[in-house]
């Protein structure tokens, strides 16, 4: 994305701002331009003492008007600051709010692809830099341009030939400044790099903690680390060196103006072309006129880098989201699920599933079993509609899973997964994040079904204690709470994506218990490697290589002395 | 801020040189309105050209030196931030390897990270800008406001009352922007925090269709975000215009009264240009010194986390060695364990004895307490009553890294580091070569995908191990303490994601290569433990010991994870 286009995006969330964005640049205006005729004024009063005999009338009129000027441009940046601030902040909260929406609502396989962390840095970090370049640019970017143009004109008027000096030597400053980011961009990228790979070191020993103390490896870890941190602070030793230079240099520049045009100044007031107080308004003015170069050439990178961000951001936006609409799904649908010749590939060059068809009836048991990576989470991930089949298609009592509405169609079913999850909030809103209708009662009745109970009443604050992700339960406690909410969700179909793997078996069997009471004709899918879960479904299908291969009663298989057999042999230790 | 203070060793040359460089920096700017004042007064007003254009060229000399000096002391603050903090990292980093589990547990590893890497940098820039402007700003705003004086006494009440309002206006903004500011933080983590469980919960979100709820959910965080935004964003709009409205009435003042004492010829034009100049300067450095105060104050923040982390005090390691002996013995006598938040206590009266030849299985719930009692054994936390002892010595007294060389375990996550097989194996054995390496791999069942492999042994290992699948990482991780020479081997759950022939392969190796050895096994699959020479059921705290057969017959614990995996039928197999 360009600049352009992307000033025409932020302009589309600015816009409704219009107003207050107008009314910020008219104050711009007033702001330099009074900044810029207050020092002329001072020149003019300096002017009112020469030698000796003050023009005290003149003089009190000026003093009058600089203080009359200093008030309204006081008031009017003020005004400005604060609109540019209110303008940014909100700008970017606006951003950030259709970007989280945005991201929730894209296909699984944009998340796979860029990371959760990742959306989650662009929508932090990248829009937190969006609003300090936007502040600045709002700020600078005008007040800058005002002022050079507004200062050359003054200069011109006052004395062209010291006004030609001061435009032929401060691009000087400006390309120095120039060089001297473009040098330490590269520099700091290097120090970014080398801060990468000590963060992900110190990330390995913070979390490999355990292994390393348990092994003694204190010494080599150290000397790792080491290593690393030289590396990393060398180069920041020459990014932070040369990133400094550009105040030096330009403050050098701007003294040799300083210089230069004093005795030539001098010299133009020796032969009375100049007041003294001109040359005073001149010299302030060359100071002057050199720093707005500078703040455009520091506002312009710092745009550079938050036009970044924001197209990291607006990448997310634009993204296609998935396909909410369809038509509803009769609440009274029995489950009959239907998968007809499915294939699917997550990239064109590896093919996941092949030609998987699949018949549950309403009311029935599937097991999914298989070694890793055979497709089985996959195939529940397509029932979801999470992803899109290729080719195929797969039916709910008939109708194409692709017709319904997306909401209409997750709402019947009801999925734990492997991975386990709890949102930063109290346990009951945690466990009725589906279903908030449910009394408090019915919701403990719940979690004694699940087994969630007895550690829930034993947290500091019951079922009103906030948990996160990292409070400290364990992974079969979590995996608890995620039972106990999809049981007070209450389904009509339910998926266990390993949903017991992090659970103990005998907690499993009792859950198993509440499952099986729960999903009373109710279609279910479980994906699952432990014997007791599968040996009791109404149907067990194989998988391998993203193929079914087997597929049958548990009798039936094992009598059969196929792959089922192998894998139940082994489990029972009879190998 | 002692540590930092320490941290600087070596550099104490250089973070005196700096501030001092930039002194002489900021000294020979101020003579520039001098010579300037003296060009109007000697050179314009008397005509003497030849005066003007000496005077011109020590203006220019002026310049070139003030940028020598500026640049050597640039260099050298740079310097001296980035080897402070270097040194400040490295301590930090030492001194958590050598904290205890719990401690590390309560920081939090990823707040750990951000204050070894975030928060250092924060203290870098903050050293940085300090060296640079603790002296020149100072130095400036009152060498300004003194040499203003010294040529005109009578203008000292206006140059007074300018510095007074500025210094009343910064310290008033700050006094209103530093809790805000952190306040602003407060509410950003919050956006950070909804934003990050919203994205690590996507598919059971989608799954729920809650996307619109997490979504509004967001926007009220944000919203907060946005309001406390606003609220600084309105008091630091006020330090600029302030500023110059204060410097701007002391302009008009200066030039009133100046003009009073020049007309009565107290003083020349020249004078009242100079003064002029001076108050100039000093606005100019002000609005450096406030961000400087900002700066400042933020990195005084990072300081604060760091130094919370330099400041736990490394745990006392018992120094004791036992005698060496190849026989183990470990013994538990009552012991009882709470964790420290915990309202129930996680084991309970537990004595045992175990020792070496012995296989030993230990099985149980979720919570029951099987991990803790490993982690015990591991010497990880102290017990809260009762005792353990190794060889007849209290193990809480015995030396820390003694008992990690006799003791390995293969913790339940597997964790493997970026690097190479090579370089991940000789974490627990130094001295490992070649051969050893391989046989590790063959015994736990990574031929496969490691030895038959081209690259074998220089196999590359991605962050956490990302290259391999579940169950190649648990190998990996097996076959890393299989190399250490130890006595007591743990197997925490380590089993868990390997197919049943793999883990029967695995457990085979084990019972015969290491029969000498004290073998712990840790699972909640019955089959991986049933065969062990004595089996440990742990129920809510409490311990029942036994056999296979005797526990069937004994334990309802035992029995009912059992059926759960085998069935009723199978029972009396």
């Amino acid at each position: 994305m360009n600049n352009k286009l992307m000033i025409g995006r932020l302009f589309k969330y600015i816009g409704k701002r219009k107003f207050q964005l107008i009314f910020s640049l008219f104050c711009a205006v007033i702001t330099s331009v009074f900044s810029l005729y207050i020092p002329v004024l001072a020149g003019k009063g300096i002017d009112c003492v020469a030698f000796s005999s003050v023009d005290w009338l003149t003089l009190k009129s000026i003093l009058i008007k600089i203080l009359i000027f200093t008030l309204l441009s006081v008031l009017s940046q003020l005004t400005m600051n604060c609109i540019n601030n209110n303008l940014s902040y909100e700008t970017v909260g606006e951003i950030r709010n259709s970007a989280l929406s945005k991201s929730l609502r894209l296909p699984l396989f944009f998340i796979d692809r860029i990371s959760g962390g990742d959306i989650v840095s662009r929508i932090i970090n990248d829009g937190d830099i969006l609003a300090d370049g936007l502040i600045l640019g709002l700020a600078q970017l005008f007040t800058g341009i005002v002022t050079i143009i507004g200062t050359l004109i003054y200069m011109l008027l006052i004395n062209p030939k010291a006004a030609a000096v001061v435009i032929v030597l401060t691009p000087m400053s400006m390309v120095i400044s120039g060089f001297i980011s473009k040098k330490s961009f590269v520099l700091f990228k290097k120090r970014s790099e080398a801060e990468g790979k000590l963060t992900s070191l110190t990330d390995e020993s913070v979390n490999g903690f355990d292994i390393i103390k348990s092994n003694s490896g204190e010494d080599s870890f150290n000397k790792k680390f080491s290593l690393l941190n030289s590396e990393y602070a060398d180069n920041s030793l020459k990014a932070l060196f040369v990133s400094s230079l550009t105040n030096p240099s330009t403050r050098f520049v701007n003294s040799m103006i300083y210089a230069v045009v004093g005795i030539i100044g001098a010299f133009s007031a020796i032969s009375g072309q100049l007041s003294v107080g001109l040359l005073t308004v001149f010299l302030s003015y060359a100071g002057q006129y050199a720093k707005p170069f500078n703040e455009i050439s520091g506002v312009i990178a710092e745009l550079q880098s938050s036009f970044a961000g924001a197209e990291r951001i607006f990448e997310i936006i634009d993204e296609k989201e998935e396909i909410y609409y369809g038509k509803e799904m009769n609440s009274s649908v029995s489950g009959n699920v239907q998968v007809n010749s499915v294939d699917f590939s997550y990239s064109k060059d590896k093919k996941i599933l092949t030609d998987i068809n699949l018949s549950a009836k309403a009311g029935e048991n599937i097991a999914i079993v298989g070694s890793t990576g055979c497709g089985k989470t996959t195939l529940v991930n397509l029932l979801m509609r999470f992803y899109k089949p290729d080719t195929g298609e797969i039916l709910i009592d008939g109708d194409n899973i692709q017709d319904f509405s997306l909401s209409s169609l997750r709402h019947s079913f009801g999925m734990v997964l492997q991975d386990t999850w709890v949102k930063t909030a109290s346990v009951r809103e945690n466990l009725c994040l589906y279903n908030n209708k449910i009394s408090f009662e019915e919701m403990i009745e719940k979690a004694k079904t699940c087994h969630a109970h007895s550690f829930i009443s034993k947290l500091p604050n019951g079922y009103d204690t906030v948990i996160s992700d990292d409070y400290g339960l364990s992974q079969g406690q979590k995996q608890l709470i995620n039972i106990t909410r999809v049981m007070i969700s209450d389904p009509k179909i339910l998926i266990l994506d390993e949903a017991t793997s992090s659970v103990d078996t005998r907690t499993e069997a009792k859950i198993q218990d509440a499952f099986s009471s729960l999903m009373e004709g109710k279609t279910s899918f479980i994906v699952a490697h432990r014997l007791s879960t599968i040996v009791n479904c109404d149907k067990i299908v194989v998988m391998k290589n993203g193929q079914i291969i087997e597929q049958g009663k548990h009798n039936e298989l094992y009598a059969s002395g196929g792959e089922y057999t192998k894998m139940i042999n082994y489990a029972m230790n009879k190998a | 801020m002692k540590n930092i203070i320490k941290c600087c060793k070596g550099n104490i040359l250089y973070i005196i040189a700096a501030p001092l460089l930039k002194l002489c920096e900021a000294a020979l700017e101020l003579l520039v309105p001098v010579i300037m004042a003296e060009i109007i007064d000697k050179g314009i007003i008397i005509q003497n050209k030849n005066y003007v254009f000496k005077n011109g060229l020590i203006l220019i000399v002026l310049s070139v030196s003030c940028f020598v000096i500026s640049v050597i002391s640039q260099y050298f603050s740079a310097k001296a931030s980035a080897n402070t903090v270097k040194n400040l990292r490295q301590k930090a980093y030492s001194h958590i390897l050598n904290l205890s589990h719990s401690q590390i547990d309560k920081v939090g590893a990823s707040s750990l990270i951000t204050r070894l890497t975030g928060d250092m940098n924060g203290i870098q820039t903050g050293i940085n800008l300090t060296l640079r402007l603790i002296l020149r700003s100072p130095f400036v705003v009152f060498g300004a406001c003194f040499m203003a004086v010294r040529i005109d006494k009578n203008a000292s009440p206006v140059f007074f009352g300018v510095l007074v309002s500025l210094c009343v206006i910064v310290f008033l903004i700050m006094f209103f922007c530093v809790p805000l500011n952190e306040k602003v933080r407060i509410a950003l983590d919050n956006v950070l925090k909804s934003s990050k469980d919203a994205l690590t919960g996507i598919k059971v979100i989608k799954a729920f269709c809650l996307e619109m709820k997490f979504a509004d959910e967001f926007k009220v965080k944000n919203a907060a975000l946005v309001k406390k935004q606003k609220v600084v964003g309105k008091i630091s709009a006020l330090t600029n215009p302030l500023t110059s409205l204060a410097v701007n009435s002391g302009i008009t003042a200066l030039i009133y009264t100046g003009a009073l004492r020049v007309e009565t010829g107290v003083i020349t034009i020249g004078v009242l240009v100079a003064l002029y100049n001076y108050l100039n300067q000093i606005l100019v450095e002000l609005v450096k010194l406030a961000n400087l105060i900002i700066t400042v104050s933020k990195s005084l923040a990072c300081v604060k986390r760091v130094d919370f982390i330099l400041n736990l005090s490394e745990p006392e390691y018992a120094k004791e060695l036992p005698a060496a002996s190849d026989d183990v013995k470990i013994e538990f006598r009552d012991v009882y364990f709470k964790y420290p938040e915990a309202c129930e206590a996680s084991l309970k009266n537990i004595s045992l004895s175990l020792s070496s030849n012995e296989i030993i299985g230990v099985t149980g719930s979720t919570g029951s307490g099987k991990t803790t009692f490993v982690n015990l054994i591991c010497g990880l936390y102290p017990v809260s009553d009762g005792t353990i002892e190794l060889n007849g010595k209290n193990i809480n007294e015995i030396n820390r890294e003694y008992l990690n060389s006799i003791i390995s375990s293969v913790p339940q996550k597997s964790r493997l580091f970026s690097g190479t097989v090579r370089s991940n194996l000789v974490v627990s054995n130094p001295d490992a070569d070649d051969n050893m390496m391989v046989q590790a791999l063959k015994d736990s069942g990574c031929s496969d995908f490691i030895l038959n492999n081209a690259k074998g042994l220089e196999t590359p290992v991605l962050n956490g191990g990302q290259n391999f699948s579940g169950g190649q990482r648990q190998r990996l991780c097996i076959a890393r303490v299989l190399l250490k020479k130890s006595n007591v081997f743990l197997f925490d759950d380590s089993f868990s994601a390997l197919d049943s022939v793999t883990e029967s392969n695995i457990r085979n190796v084990i019972k015969t290569k290491y029969k000498d050895k004290l073998i712990i096994i840790v699972s909640q699959r019955i089959p991986s433990i049933m065969q062990c020479d004595k089996i440990l059921i742990f129920d809510e705290g409490t311990v029942q010991t036994g056999t296979h057969s005797s526990l069937l017959k004994e334990s309802v614990a035992y029995c009912e994870m059992y059926k759960s995996q085998f069935g009723e039928e199978n029972k009396n197999e």
